[in-house]
């Protein structure tokens, strides 16, 4: 009873989380297509964009955020320059395709892992499927891992590049590993049981 | 693997068929089906013993080792 109700948190949770993707996917679309449409709405908002180098060694993460200027600019206003308004073309489409890849990504994890806990659910813990998902889990992490590391915004004339490595997404990329090799062997166990006559 | 099942055998000379001796060892056809043809991976001793008792046979009887 406390299992089932345990796990129907964790499918509603993940059902959840799908909803808030989709929700997201749609939001940033509307945003990305409003942005090329009127740009200077932007200018309402307080949109400026922290230049502030930092370079902050940690146990935990390696973060290094530059900016690169070129032209000669250097009597302007950072603040005036660097507003969402002011940034490339290029670099908004790239950002746009990134952040809709993160959310494609994320969405396919907790549909993989919905999956899984209503296999569990439905009694089929060790199926092959569960292994499968647990690698593919994996991998979305380690391409989602991959894409929210790094961003790069170029400007007319200076961009804005960061680099954020935290090892927290590793220990989850690790641990759906290692809980695919767990299962490949319980996988392994479950048919030697039902080939036991 | 090394180990053949000879049930088959063994059920030819009782002239038994492979359902009736599923119904009195209480395991399913298919089961017993998966015993005979070898894919099995292991027999548990009560089952050895439902089948000894309903063939009047030793286990050596139903298995035999053949060194590949």
């Amino acid at each position: 009873m406390t299992k089932n109700r345990l796990l129907n948190i964790s499918i509603t949770i993940c059902k959840l989380a799908k909803l808030i993707y989709i929700f997201s996917f749609i939001l940033i679309t509307f945003v990305f297509i409003h942005f090329q449409i009127d740009r200077d709405y932007y200018h309402t908002f307080d949109s400026r964009i922290n230049t502030q180098t930092t370079e902050t060694p940690s146990p935990f993460s390696l973060n290094r955020k530059t900016l690169n200027k070129w032209g000669g600019n250097n009597s302007k206003n950072n603040n005036e320059v660097y507003t969402v308004e002011n940034i490339s073309t290029s670099s908004i489409y790239k950002t746009y395709l990134k952040y809709t890849l993160i959310l494609i990504l994320l969405f396919l994890c907790a549909k993989e892992f919905q999956n899984i806990i209503q296999s569990v659910k439905n009694f089929n813990t060790f199926r092959k499927n569960n292994v499968l998902s647990f690698r593919r889990l994996g991998k979305y992490l380690i391409i989602v891992y991959v894409l929210s590391s790094y961003s790069i915004i170029h400007f007319k004339d200076a961009s804005i590049s960061e680099f954020n490595f935290t090892f927290t997404p590793l220990i989850f990329i690790l641990c759906s590993y290692i809980l695919a090799e767990i299962f490949k062997e319980g996988n392994v166990l479950m048919e030697e049981n039902n080939l036991t006559v | 693997m090394p180990i053949v099942i000879n049930l088959d055998i063994m059920l030819a000379k009782r002239k038994m068929r492979s359902k009736e001796l599923a119904e009195i060892i209480g395991i399913t056809t298919a089961n017993l089906s998966i015993l005979k043809s070898g894919k099995a991976k292991a027999v548990r001793f009560s089952t050895l013993e439902a089948i000894c008792k309903a063939l009047e046979c030793q286990p050596a009887d139903i298995l035999e080792y053949i060194e590949k």
